[in-house]
Protein backbone atom coordinates (compact mmCIF):
# COMPACT_ATOMS: atom_id res chain seq x y z
CA UNK A 1 0.00 0.00 0.00
CA UNK A 2 1.12 3.47 -0.99
CA UNK A 3 1.50 6.27 1.54
CA UNK A 4 -1.74 6.52 3.67
CA UNK A 5 -1.12 9.89 5.59
CA UNK A 6 -3.57 11.60 3.73
CA UNK A 7 -6.25 9.23 3.22
CA UNK A 8 -9.23 8.38 5.43
CA UNK A 9 -9.38 5.02 6.36
CA UNK A 10 -12.67 3.48 5.69
CA UNK A 11 -12.68 0.65 8.68
CA UNK A 12 -10.76 2.35 11.85
CA UNK A 13 -11.04 -0.08 14.85
CA UNK A 14 -9.99 2.47 18.26
CA UNK A 15 -8.63 0.50 21.35
CA UNK A 16 -11.67 -1.99 21.52
CA UNK A 17 -12.45 -4.63 24.22
CA UNK A 18 -14.52 -7.35 24.71
CA UNK A 19 -15.21 -9.96 27.15
CA UNK A 20 -17.25 -13.02 27.27
CA UNK A 21 -18.27 -13.94 30.54
CA UNK A 22 -14.37 -14.01 32.79
CA UNK A 23 -12.60 -14.47 28.90
CA UNK A 24 -11.35 -11.44 27.84
CA UNK A 25 -11.62 -11.66 24.21
CA UNK A 26 -10.40 -8.23 22.86
CA UNK A 27 -7.82 -6.76 24.50
CA UNK A 28 -7.46 -2.94 23.20
CA UNK A 29 -7.29 -3.49 19.69
CA UNK A 30 -6.93 -0.93 17.19
CA UNK A 31 -5.65 -1.03 13.26
CA UNK A 32 -6.98 0.75 10.19
CA UNK A 33 -7.99 -0.56 6.85
CA UNK A 34 -7.47 1.68 3.72
CA UNK A 35 -10.02 1.98 0.65
CA UNK A 36 -9.28 -0.67 -1.85
CA UNK A 37 -6.80 -2.18 0.33
CA UNK A 38 -6.83 -6.05 1.25
CA UNK A 39 -5.86 -6.90 4.61
CA UNK A 40 -5.41 -10.09 6.31
CA UNK A 41 -6.21 -10.54 10.08
CA UNK A 42 -4.61 -13.88 11.25
CA UNK A 43 -3.70 -15.49 14.04
CA UNK A 44 -4.37 -18.71 16.58
CA UNK A 45 -7.74 -20.08 17.21
CA UNK A 46 -9.60 -18.02 20.03
CA UNK A 47 -7.40 -15.21 19.19
CA UNK A 48 -10.31 -12.90 18.58
CA UNK A 49 -9.88 -12.95 14.95
CA UNK A 50 -14.04 -13.74 13.86
CA UNK A 51 -15.14 -11.16 17.04
CA UNK A 52 -13.28 -8.51 15.33
CA UNK A 53 -15.12 -8.98 12.13
CA UNK A 54 -18.67 -9.49 14.27
CA UNK A 55 -17.46 -6.15 15.56
CA UNK A 56 -17.01 -3.89 12.07
CA UNK A 57 -20.25 -5.13 10.92
CA UNK A 58 -21.97 -4.32 14.10
CA UNK A 59 -23.15 -7.71 15.36
CA UNK A 60 -21.66 -6.71 18.37
CA UNK A 61 -20.47 -4.33 20.66
CA UNK A 62 -17.55 -3.44 22.19
CA UNK A 63 -17.24 -3.06 26.16
CA UNK A 64 -14.97 0.03 25.35
CA UNK A 65 -13.46 1.81 22.13
CA UNK A 66 -15.07 2.76 19.01
CA UNK A 67 -15.26 1.39 15.29
CA UNK A 68 -15.71 4.10 12.55
CA UNK A 69 -17.09 2.72 8.90
CA UNK A 70 -16.52 5.09 6.16
CA UNK A 71 -15.87 7.61 9.20
CA UNK A 72 -19.09 6.86 10.94
CA UNK A 73 -19.46 5.16 14.53
CA UNK A 74 -21.11 1.83 14.01
CA UNK A 75 -20.19 0.69 17.38
CA UNK A 76 -22.84 1.21 20.60
CA UNK A 77 -25.60 2.84 18.82
CA UNK A 78 -29.62 1.57 18.01
CA UNK A 79 -29.57 -1.19 15.65
CA UNK A 80 -31.43 0.83 13.09
CA UNK A 81 -28.81 3.71 12.92
CA UNK A 82 -26.51 0.93 12.12
CA UNK A 83 -28.67 0.18 9.19
CA UNK A 84 -26.85 2.78 6.68
CA UNK A 85 -23.24 1.33 7.52
CA UNK A 86 -24.31 -1.97 7.17
CA UNK A 87 -25.48 -1.15 3.37
CA UNK A 88 -21.79 -0.21 2.49
CA UNK A 89 -20.49 -3.71 4.13
CA UNK A 90 -20.76 -7.67 2.72
CA UNK A 91 -20.47 -10.48 5.21
CA UNK A 92 -19.37 -13.77 4.21
CA UNK A 93 -19.72 -15.98 6.90
CA UNK A 94 -17.76 -18.97 8.17
CA UNK A 95 -19.90 -21.74 6.18
CA UNK A 96 -21.47 -19.59 4.45
CA UNK A 97 -24.58 -19.29 6.50
CA UNK A 98 -26.56 -19.53 3.40
CA UNK A 99 -30.44 -20.04 4.07
CA UNK A 100 -31.18 -23.80 3.51
CA UNK A 101 -34.95 -23.25 2.63
CA UNK A 102 -34.20 -20.65 -0.25
CA UNK A 103 -32.42 -22.29 -3.67
CA UNK A 104 -29.02 -20.30 -4.73
CA UNK A 105 -31.01 -18.02 -6.98
CA UNK A 106 -33.31 -16.74 -3.71
CA UNK A 107 -30.27 -16.76 -1.81
CA UNK A 108 -28.31 -14.13 -3.86
CA UNK A 109 -31.50 -12.25 -4.25
CA UNK A 110 -32.55 -12.28 -0.41
CA UNK A 111 -30.30 -8.71 0.33
CA UNK A 112 -32.37 -7.31 -2.78
CA UNK A 113 -35.24 -8.19 -2.05
CA UNK A 114 -34.79 -6.88 1.46
CA UNK A 115 -33.29 -3.31 0.33
CA UNK A 116 -36.63 -2.74 -1.63
CA UNK A 117 -35.76 -3.88 -5.29
CA UNK A 118 -38.97 -5.38 -6.11
CA UNK A 119 -38.21 -5.01 -9.78
CA UNK A 120 -37.93 -8.52 -10.96
CA UNK A 121 -35.96 -8.34 -14.43
CA UNK A 122 -33.14 -5.65 -12.38
CA UNK A 123 -33.17 -8.10 -9.61
CA UNK A 124 -32.25 -11.41 -11.71
CA UNK A 125 -29.86 -9.37 -13.93
CA UNK A 126 -28.26 -8.64 -10.64
CA UNK A 127 -28.52 -11.85 -8.87
CA UNK A 128 -26.86 -13.73 -12.44
CA UNK A 129 -23.75 -10.93 -12.51
CA UNK A 130 -23.17 -12.13 -9.01
CA UNK A 131 -23.29 -15.43 -9.77
CA UNK A 132 -21.47 -15.06 -13.06
CA UNK A 133 -18.46 -13.45 -11.17
CA UNK A 134 -17.94 -16.00 -8.70
CA UNK A 135 -17.79 -18.60 -11.95
CA UNK A 136 -21.66 -20.12 -10.48
CA UNK A 137 -23.77 -19.86 -13.55
CA UNK A 138 -26.41 -22.67 -14.07
CA UNK A 139 -26.53 -23.21 -10.65
CA UNK A 140 -29.09 -21.00 -9.59
CA UNK A 141 -31.96 -23.58 -9.12
CA UNK A 142 -29.66 -25.65 -6.75
CA UNK A 143 -30.10 -26.26 -3.17
CA UNK A 144 -27.90 -24.97 -0.27
CA UNK A 145 -27.60 -29.02 0.64
CA UNK A 146 -27.18 -30.29 -2.79
CA UNK A 147 -23.83 -28.10 -3.45
CA UNK A 148 -20.21 -28.76 -2.35
CA UNK A 149 -18.49 -26.66 0.27
CA UNK A 150 -16.29 -24.49 -2.18
CA UNK A 151 -19.68 -24.02 -4.10
CA UNK A 152 -21.11 -22.92 -0.87
CA UNK A 153 -18.26 -20.13 -0.20
CA UNK A 154 -18.75 -18.86 -3.92
CA UNK A 155 -22.86 -18.09 -3.30
CA UNK A 156 -22.12 -16.45 -0.05
CA UNK A 157 -19.52 -13.90 -1.80
CA UNK A 158 -21.87 -14.11 -4.49
CA UNK A 159 -24.65 -12.81 -2.14
CA UNK A 160 -22.44 -10.41 -0.43
CA UNK A 161 -21.18 -8.68 -3.58
CA UNK A 162 -25.03 -8.57 -5.00
CA UNK A 163 -25.71 -5.46 -2.89
CA UNK A 164 -22.44 -3.23 -4.48
CA UNK A 165 -20.63 -2.66 -1.29
CA UNK A 166 -17.88 -0.74 -0.53
CA UNK A 167 -16.38 -3.19 1.85
CA UNK A 168 -16.09 -6.76 1.91
CA UNK A 169 -15.56 -9.06 5.06
CA UNK A 170 -15.02 -12.82 4.66
CA UNK A 171 -14.38 -15.14 7.85
CA UNK A 172 -11.99 -17.65 7.06
CA UNK A 173 -13.16 -18.12 2.96
CA UNK A 174 -10.94 -20.94 2.42
CA UNK A 175 -11.36 -23.00 5.74
CA UNK A 176 -12.82 -26.55 5.15
CA UNK A 177 -11.50 -26.54 1.28
CA UNK A 178 -9.34 -28.57 -0.54
CA UNK A 179 -5.58 -26.50 -2.07
CA UNK A 180 -7.50 -26.35 -5.52
CA UNK A 181 -10.97 -24.91 -4.26
CA UNK A 182 -8.92 -22.75 -2.08
CA UNK A 183 -6.91 -20.77 -4.23
CA UNK A 184 -9.47 -20.52 -6.46
CA UNK A 185 -11.67 -18.76 -3.74
CA UNK A 186 -8.57 -16.80 -2.75
CA UNK A 187 -7.98 -15.55 -6.03
CA UNK A 188 -11.71 -14.70 -6.48
CA UNK A 189 -11.50 -12.51 -3.07
CA UNK A 190 -8.20 -10.67 -4.56
CA UNK A 191 -10.03 -10.66 -8.33
CA UNK A 192 -13.16 -8.79 -6.35
CA UNK A 193 -11.22 -6.86 -4.34
CA UNK A 194 -9.16 -5.55 -7.98
CA UNK A 195 -11.62 -5.46 -10.59
CA UNK A 196 -14.36 -3.42 -8.28
CA UNK A 197 -11.96 -1.71 -5.92
CA UNK A 198 -13.65 -3.29 -2.92
CA UNK A 199 -12.27 -2.68 0.55
CA UNK A 200 -11.46 -6.05 2.10
CA UNK A 201 -10.69 -7.76 5.40
CA UNK A 202 -10.26 -11.06 5.07
CA UNK A 203 -9.87 -13.56 8.42
CA UNK A 204 -7.96 -16.69 7.66
CA UNK A 205 -5.27 -19.21 9.04
CA UNK A 206 -4.48 -20.35 5.35
CA UNK A 207 -1.01 -18.54 5.03
CA UNK A 208 -0.39 -19.58 1.42
CA UNK A 209 -3.83 -17.43 0.55
CA UNK A 210 -2.19 -14.55 2.49
CA UNK A 211 1.26 -14.20 0.98
CA UNK A 212 -0.54 -14.91 -1.96
CA UNK A 213 -3.47 -12.06 -2.01
CA UNK A 214 -2.93 -9.49 1.28
CA UNK A 215 -1.52 -6.07 1.21
CA UNK A 216 -1.20 -5.87 4.79
CA UNK A 217 -1.32 -8.70 7.41
CA UNK A 218 -2.37 -7.96 10.79
CA UNK A 219 -1.70 -10.90 13.36
CA UNK A 220 -3.48 -11.37 16.45
CA UNK A 221 -2.32 -12.75 19.64
CA UNK A 222 -4.38 -12.99 22.81
CA UNK A 223 -6.87 -10.21 22.16
CA UNK A 224 -4.34 -7.23 21.17
CA UNK A 225 -2.33 -7.10 17.82
CA UNK A 226 0.85 -8.26 18.01
CA UNK A 227 2.08 -7.46 14.94
CA UNK A 228 1.36 -5.86 11.46
CA UNK A 229 3.14 -5.38 7.89
CA UNK A 230 3.15 -6.33 4.35
CA UNK A 231 3.65 -10.13 3.11
CA UNK A 232 7.17 -8.84 2.19
CA UNK A 233 7.91 -7.47 6.17
CA UNK A 234 6.37 -11.06 7.46
CA UNK A 235 8.47 -13.13 5.39
CA UNK A 236 11.47 -11.56 6.64
CA UNK A 237 10.17 -10.50 9.95
CA UNK A 238 12.98 -11.84 12.69
CA UNK A 239 9.96 -12.61 15.19
CA UNK A 240 10.24 -16.33 16.02
CA UNK A 241 6.46 -16.20 16.86
CA UNK A 242 5.70 -14.78 13.25
CA UNK A 243 8.02 -17.40 11.32
CA UNK A 244 6.09 -20.18 13.68
CA UNK A 245 2.72 -19.29 12.43
CA UNK A 246 4.06 -18.43 8.99
CA UNK A 247 5.84 -22.06 8.71
CA UNK A 248 2.73 -23.54 10.49
CA UNK A 249 4.49 -25.38 13.36
CA UNK A 250 7.73 -23.96 15.85
CA UNK A 251 11.08 -25.42 14.70
CA UNK A 252 11.35 -26.68 18.40
CA UNK A 253 8.07 -28.66 17.93
CA UNK A 254 9.78 -30.11 14.76
CA UNK A 255 12.88 -31.22 16.35
CA UNK A 256 11.28 -32.42 18.98
CA UNK A 257 9.07 -35.01 16.82
CA UNK A 258 11.52 -36.34 15.53
CA UNK A 259 10.35 -38.58 13.19
CA UNK A 260 11.89 -39.42 9.54
CA UNK A 261 8.27 -40.07 8.65
CA UNK A 262 7.21 -37.21 9.10
CA UNK A 263 8.01 -34.38 6.17
CA UNK A 264 9.12 -30.96 8.17
CA UNK A 265 9.88 -29.74 5.03
CA UNK A 266 5.82 -29.95 3.44
CA UNK A 267 4.86 -26.68 5.21
CA UNK A 268 8.01 -25.04 4.22
CA UNK A 269 7.44 -25.73 0.99
CA UNK A 270 3.85 -24.56 0.49
CA UNK A 271 4.72 -21.14 1.76
CA UNK A 272 7.84 -21.11 0.08
CA UNK A 273 5.74 -21.61 -3.52
CA UNK A 274 3.43 -19.01 -2.35
CA UNK A 275 6.45 -16.41 -1.87
CA UNK A 276 8.12 -17.11 -4.87
CA UNK A 277 4.04 -17.15 -7.06
CA UNK A 278 4.00 -13.67 -4.81
CA UNK A 279 7.40 -12.49 -5.57
CA UNK A 280 9.28 -13.81 -8.20
CA UNK A 281 7.45 -11.14 -10.70
CA UNK A 282 7.93 -8.12 -7.96
CA UNK A 283 4.59 -7.29 -8.40
CA UNK A 284 2.07 -6.93 -5.17
CA UNK A 285 -0.66 -7.70 -7.74
CA UNK A 286 0.32 -11.24 -9.57
CA UNK A 287 -3.28 -11.38 -10.46
CA UNK B 1 -21.10 -26.81 54.11
CA UNK B 2 -22.92 -27.78 50.95
CA UNK B 3 -26.33 -27.87 50.25
CA UNK B 4 -26.49 -29.80 46.78
CA UNK B 5 -30.38 -29.72 47.01
CA UNK B 6 -30.64 -26.47 47.39
CA UNK B 7 -28.12 -25.09 45.14
CA UNK B 8 -30.09 -27.40 42.40
CA UNK B 9 -33.54 -25.81 43.51
CA UNK B 10 -31.87 -21.95 42.98
CA UNK B 11 -30.31 -22.92 39.83
CA UNK B 12 -33.54 -24.12 38.18
CA UNK B 13 -35.24 -21.22 39.94
CA UNK B 14 -32.55 -18.80 37.68
CA UNK B 15 -32.91 -20.77 35.05
CA UNK B 16 -36.56 -20.69 34.60
CA UNK B 17 -36.84 -16.89 35.64
CA UNK B 18 -34.31 -16.38 32.77
CA UNK B 19 -36.41 -18.02 30.20
CA UNK B 20 -39.55 -16.30 31.72
CA UNK B 21 -37.60 -12.92 30.94
CA UNK B 22 -36.72 -13.74 27.73
CA UNK B 23 -39.97 -15.35 26.32
CA UNK B 24 -41.41 -11.80 27.86
CA UNK B 25 -39.19 -9.65 25.97
CA UNK B 26 -39.90 -11.52 23.17
CA UNK B 27 -43.39 -11.05 23.51
CA UNK B 28 -42.69 -7.22 23.43
CA UNK B 29 -40.05 -7.18 20.42
CA UNK B 30 -42.47 -9.45 18.57
CA UNK B 31 -45.58 -6.97 19.54
CA UNK B 32 -43.12 -4.10 18.44
CA UNK B 33 -42.27 -5.66 14.98
CA UNK B 34 -46.48 -5.78 14.50
CA UNK B 35 -46.54 -1.67 14.26
CA UNK B 36 -42.87 -1.36 12.75
CA UNK B 37 -41.97 -4.61 10.73
CA UNK B 38 -41.94 -5.28 7.16
CA UNK B 39 -44.80 -7.48 6.44
CA UNK B 40 -43.53 -10.34 4.23
CA UNK B 41 -46.63 -11.78 2.46
CA UNK B 42 -45.17 -14.89 1.30
CA UNK B 43 -42.99 -16.17 4.31
CA UNK B 44 -46.36 -15.81 6.25
CA UNK B 45 -48.29 -18.14 4.15
CA UNK B 46 -45.16 -20.45 4.08
CA UNK B 47 -45.84 -20.21 7.95
CA UNK B 48 -49.85 -21.58 7.74
CA UNK B 49 -49.34 -23.59 5.37
CA UNK B 50 -46.42 -25.44 7.49
CA UNK B 51 -48.22 -24.97 11.09
CA UNK B 52 -52.11 -25.26 9.59
CA UNK B 53 -52.19 -27.70 6.91
CA UNK B 54 -49.55 -29.80 7.43
CA UNK B 55 -50.56 -30.17 11.07
CA UNK B 56 -54.05 -31.28 10.39
CA UNK B 57 -53.54 -35.14 10.10
CA UNK B 58 -52.23 -35.31 13.48
CA UNK B 59 -54.38 -32.94 15.02
CA UNK B 60 -57.39 -34.77 13.70
CA UNK B 61 -56.53 -37.87 14.18
CA UNK B 62 -55.44 -37.20 18.15
CA UNK B 63 -59.04 -35.65 17.75
CA UNK B 64 -60.68 -38.41 16.68
CA UNK B 65 -59.53 -41.18 18.98
CA UNK B 66 -60.22 -38.47 22.05
CA UNK B 67 -63.66 -38.25 21.69
CA UNK B 68 -64.33 -42.16 20.31
CA UNK B 69 -62.59 -42.98 23.73
CA UNK B 70 -63.99 -40.19 25.56
CA UNK B 71 -67.02 -41.26 24.62
CA UNK B 72 -66.32 -45.16 25.37
CA UNK B 73 -65.84 -44.31 29.19
CA UNK B 74 -68.45 -42.77 29.21
CA UNK B 75 -70.86 -44.48 28.66
CA UNK B 76 -69.47 -47.47 30.55
CA UNK B 77 -70.51 -45.44 33.45
CA UNK B 78 -73.49 -44.04 31.93
CA UNK B 79 -74.63 -47.35 31.17
CA UNK B 80 -74.67 -48.49 34.97
CA UNK B 81 -77.56 -45.35 35.32
CA UNK B 82 -79.45 -45.52 31.83
CA UNK B 83 -77.67 -42.17 30.69
CA UNK B 84 -76.36 -43.28 27.62
CA UNK B 85 -77.76 -40.40 25.77
CA UNK B 86 -76.14 -37.67 27.78
CA UNK B 87 -72.70 -39.39 25.72
CA UNK B 88 -72.86 -36.72 23.32
CA UNK B 89 -73.07 -33.68 25.71
CA UNK B 90 -69.97 -35.11 28.10
CA UNK B 91 -68.31 -35.11 24.57
CA UNK B 92 -68.89 -32.19 22.57
CA UNK B 93 -68.56 -29.75 26.22
CA UNK B 94 -65.75 -31.66 27.10
CA UNK B 95 -63.78 -31.38 23.96
CA UNK B 96 -64.66 -27.51 23.39
CA UNK B 97 -64.07 -26.79 27.08
CA UNK B 98 -60.65 -28.76 27.53
CA UNK B 99 -59.77 -31.24 25.70
CA UNK B 100 -60.00 -29.67 21.90
CA UNK B 101 -57.89 -27.17 23.00
CA UNK B 102 -55.50 -28.97 25.25
CA UNK B 103 -54.86 -32.09 22.78
CA UNK B 104 -54.55 -29.50 19.85
CA UNK B 105 -52.32 -27.44 21.70
CA UNK B 106 -49.68 -30.37 22.91
CA UNK B 107 -49.65 -31.91 19.47
CA UNK B 108 -48.63 -28.92 17.99
CA UNK B 109 -46.06 -28.22 20.77
CA UNK B 110 -44.38 -31.57 20.00
CA UNK B 111 -45.09 -31.00 15.93
CA UNK B 112 -44.74 -27.33 15.33
CA UNK B 113 -42.95 -26.08 18.41
CA UNK B 114 -40.15 -28.01 18.29
CA UNK B 115 -39.64 -27.98 14.21
CA UNK B 116 -39.56 -24.33 15.34
CA UNK B 117 -36.73 -24.27 17.98
CA UNK B 118 -34.99 -26.41 15.88
CA UNK B 119 -34.74 -24.55 12.62
CA UNK B 120 -33.96 -21.33 14.67
CA UNK B 121 -31.57 -23.08 16.72
CA UNK B 122 -29.92 -23.89 13.53
CA UNK B 123 -30.10 -21.07 11.99
CA UNK B 124 -28.66 -19.52 15.22
CA UNK B 125 -25.64 -21.96 15.38
CA UNK B 126 -24.84 -21.95 11.31
CA UNK B 127 -24.48 -17.83 11.92
CA UNK B 128 -27.95 -17.70 9.40
CA UNK B 129 -28.91 -15.06 12.04
CA UNK B 130 -25.93 -13.05 12.05
CA UNK B 131 -26.49 -13.03 8.12
CA UNK B 132 -30.08 -11.85 8.30
CA UNK B 133 -28.77 -9.07 10.65
CA UNK B 134 -25.82 -8.28 8.53
CA UNK B 135 -28.73 -8.08 5.87
CA UNK B 136 -30.48 -5.50 8.04
CA UNK B 137 -33.14 -7.67 8.41
CA UNK B 138 -34.56 -8.02 11.99
CA UNK B 139 -34.45 -11.73 13.04
CA UNK B 140 -37.64 -11.47 14.90
CA UNK B 141 -39.07 -9.07 12.39
CA UNK B 142 -38.63 -12.28 9.51
CA UNK B 143 -38.29 -15.15 11.73
CA UNK B 144 -40.57 -15.01 14.66
CA UNK B 145 -43.56 -12.68 13.54
CA UNK B 146 -45.12 -15.00 11.05
CA UNK B 147 -44.28 -17.73 13.32
CA UNK B 148 -46.58 -16.00 15.89
CA UNK B 149 -49.40 -14.85 13.45
CA UNK B 150 -49.37 -18.59 11.38
CA UNK B 151 -49.87 -20.16 15.05
CA UNK B 152 -52.82 -17.86 16.03
CA UNK B 153 -54.38 -18.29 12.78
CA UNK B 154 -54.03 -21.84 12.66
CA UNK B 155 -54.52 -22.90 16.15
CA UNK B 156 -58.20 -21.85 16.51
CA UNK B 157 -58.64 -23.49 13.06
CA UNK B 158 -57.16 -26.89 14.16
CA UNK B 159 -58.70 -26.74 17.49
CA UNK B 160 -62.24 -26.47 16.01
CA UNK B 161 -61.30 -29.44 13.38
CA UNK B 162 -60.19 -31.66 16.06
CA UNK B 163 -63.18 -30.98 18.40
CA UNK B 164 -65.47 -31.69 15.05
CA UNK B 165 -63.54 -34.80 14.30
CA UNK B 166 -63.97 -35.86 18.13
CA UNK B 167 -67.64 -34.87 18.08
CA UNK B 168 -68.10 -37.41 14.91
CA UNK B 169 -65.75 -39.88 16.10
CA UNK B 170 -67.48 -40.19 19.19
CA UNK B 171 -71.22 -40.11 17.41
CA UNK B 172 -70.37 -42.92 15.76
CA UNK B 173 -68.94 -45.09 18.70
CA UNK B 174 -71.96 -44.23 20.59
CA UNK B 175 -74.61 -44.92 17.86
CA UNK B 176 -73.13 -47.91 15.91
CA UNK B 177 -70.81 -49.36 18.90
CA UNK B 178 -72.79 -48.91 22.14
CA UNK B 179 -76.44 -48.41 20.13
CA UNK B 180 -77.36 -45.17 21.95
CA UNK B 181 -80.61 -43.91 20.64
CA UNK B 182 -79.68 -40.98 17.82
CA UNK B 183 -82.24 -38.62 18.40
CA UNK B 184 -81.35 -38.40 21.87
CA UNK B 185 -77.91 -38.44 21.37
CA UNK B 186 -77.91 -35.40 19.49
CA UNK B 187 -80.55 -33.61 20.86
CA UNK B 188 -78.68 -33.72 24.50
CA UNK B 189 -75.37 -32.20 22.62
CA UNK B 190 -77.03 -29.81 20.84
CA UNK B 191 -78.90 -28.42 24.24
CA UNK B 192 -75.92 -28.57 26.28
CA UNK B 193 -73.36 -27.02 24.00
CA UNK B 194 -73.74 -23.04 23.80
CA UNK B 195 -71.79 -20.39 22.04
CA UNK B 196 -70.31 -20.11 25.54
CA UNK B 197 -68.07 -23.12 24.94
CA UNK B 198 -67.09 -22.07 21.28
CA UNK B 199 -65.94 -18.76 22.76
CA UNK B 200 -63.75 -20.83 25.76
CA UNK B 201 -61.79 -23.07 23.20
CA UNK B 202 -61.29 -20.20 20.75
CA UNK B 203 -60.19 -17.86 23.66
CA UNK B 204 -57.96 -21.18 24.64
CA UNK B 205 -56.25 -21.65 21.30
CA UNK B 206 -55.19 -18.19 20.66
CA UNK B 207 -53.52 -18.13 23.87
CA UNK B 208 -52.24 -21.53 23.59
CA UNK B 209 -50.74 -20.84 19.99
CA UNK B 210 -49.20 -17.66 21.27
CA UNK B 211 -47.68 -19.67 24.03
CA UNK B 212 -46.17 -22.00 21.67
CA UNK B 213 -44.97 -19.93 19.28
CA UNK B 214 -43.32 -17.62 21.95
CA UNK B 215 -41.55 -20.51 23.81
CA UNK B 216 -40.45 -22.38 20.52
CA UNK B 217 -39.16 -19.11 19.07
CA UNK B 218 -37.19 -17.96 22.31
CA UNK B 219 -35.79 -21.34 22.99
CA UNK B 220 -34.81 -21.43 19.21
CA UNK B 221 -33.11 -17.82 19.56
CA UNK B 222 -31.14 -19.01 22.79
CA UNK B 223 -29.51 -21.63 20.96
CA UNK B 224 -25.75 -22.18 21.60
CA UNK B 225 -23.20 -25.10 21.26
CA UNK B 226 -23.96 -26.23 17.56
CA UNK B 227 -25.90 -29.80 17.46
CA UNK B 228 -25.87 -30.23 21.15
CA UNK B 229 -27.93 -26.79 22.11
CA UNK B 230 -29.82 -27.56 18.92
CA UNK B 231 -31.19 -30.61 20.91
CA UNK B 232 -31.59 -29.35 23.69
CA UNK B 233 -33.42 -26.23 22.81
CA UNK B 234 -35.42 -28.64 20.92
CA UNK B 235 -36.44 -30.55 23.85
CA UNK B 236 -36.74 -27.48 26.26
CA UNK B 237 -39.24 -26.14 24.06
CA UNK B 238 -41.26 -28.82 23.74
CA UNK B 239 -41.46 -29.58 27.67
CA UNK B 240 -41.96 -25.76 28.40
CA UNK B 241 -44.70 -25.13 26.17
CA UNK B 242 -46.44 -28.55 27.08
CA UNK B 243 -45.89 -28.11 31.16
CA UNK B 244 -46.98 -24.13 31.05
CA UNK B 245 -49.44 -25.12 28.31
CA UNK B 246 -51.45 -27.21 31.43
CA UNK B 247 -50.67 -24.80 33.71
CA UNK B 248 -52.42 -22.04 31.48
CA UNK B 249 -55.17 -24.15 30.54
CA UNK B 250 -56.06 -25.24 34.64
CA UNK B 251 -56.12 -21.37 35.12
CA UNK B 252 -57.96 -20.12 32.34
CA UNK B 253 -60.42 -22.71 33.18
CA UNK B 254 -61.17 -21.02 35.92
CA UNK B 255 -61.07 -17.70 35.08
CA UNK B 256 -63.33 -18.55 31.92
CA UNK B 257 -65.75 -20.30 33.38
CA UNK B 258 -66.44 -17.97 35.23
CA UNK B 259 -66.62 -15.21 32.48
CA UNK B 260 -68.64 -17.86 30.13
CA UNK B 261 -70.20 -20.30 32.27
CA UNK B 262 -71.37 -23.66 30.85
CA UNK B 263 -75.00 -24.28 29.45
CA UNK B 264 -76.56 -25.82 32.26
CA UNK B 265 -74.95 -23.20 34.59
CA UNK B 266 -76.50 -20.24 33.00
Amino acid sequence: MSDTSNIQPFIKVDQITQQFGTQKVLNGVSFEVFPGELVALIGGSGAGKSVILKHLDGLLDPLTGHIYIDGQEISNIPEKKKYPMRKKLGFMFQQGALFDSMTVFENVAFPLGEAGITDEKELEKRVMDALASVGLQGSEDKMPANISGGMIKRVAVARAIVSDPQCLLYDEPTAGLDPIVSDSVSYLIRNICINQGITTLIVTHDMSSVIHIADRIIYLKEGTIHWQGTPRDMIDSPDPMIQDFLHGVSGEDWNKLNNPKLNPDFQQNIIQDAINDRFSTQTSQPL
Amino acid sequence: MQFPLSTKVGSISIELLNSAGAIGKLFYQTLWCFFTGKFRFRVLIEQIARIGVESQPVVILTGAFTGAVLEAQSLFQLQIVKMEAMGGAIVAVGMFRELGPAITGLMLAGRVGSAMAAEIGTMKVTEQIDALRSMNVNPIDYLVKPRVIGMLVSTPILMIESVIVGIVAAYIVGIFAFDVNEAYWVHFMTQFVTLSDIAVSIIKAFIFGLIIALISCSCGLQTENGAVGVGKSTMRAMVYASVILLIVNFIMTMILNTLFPMGFMQ
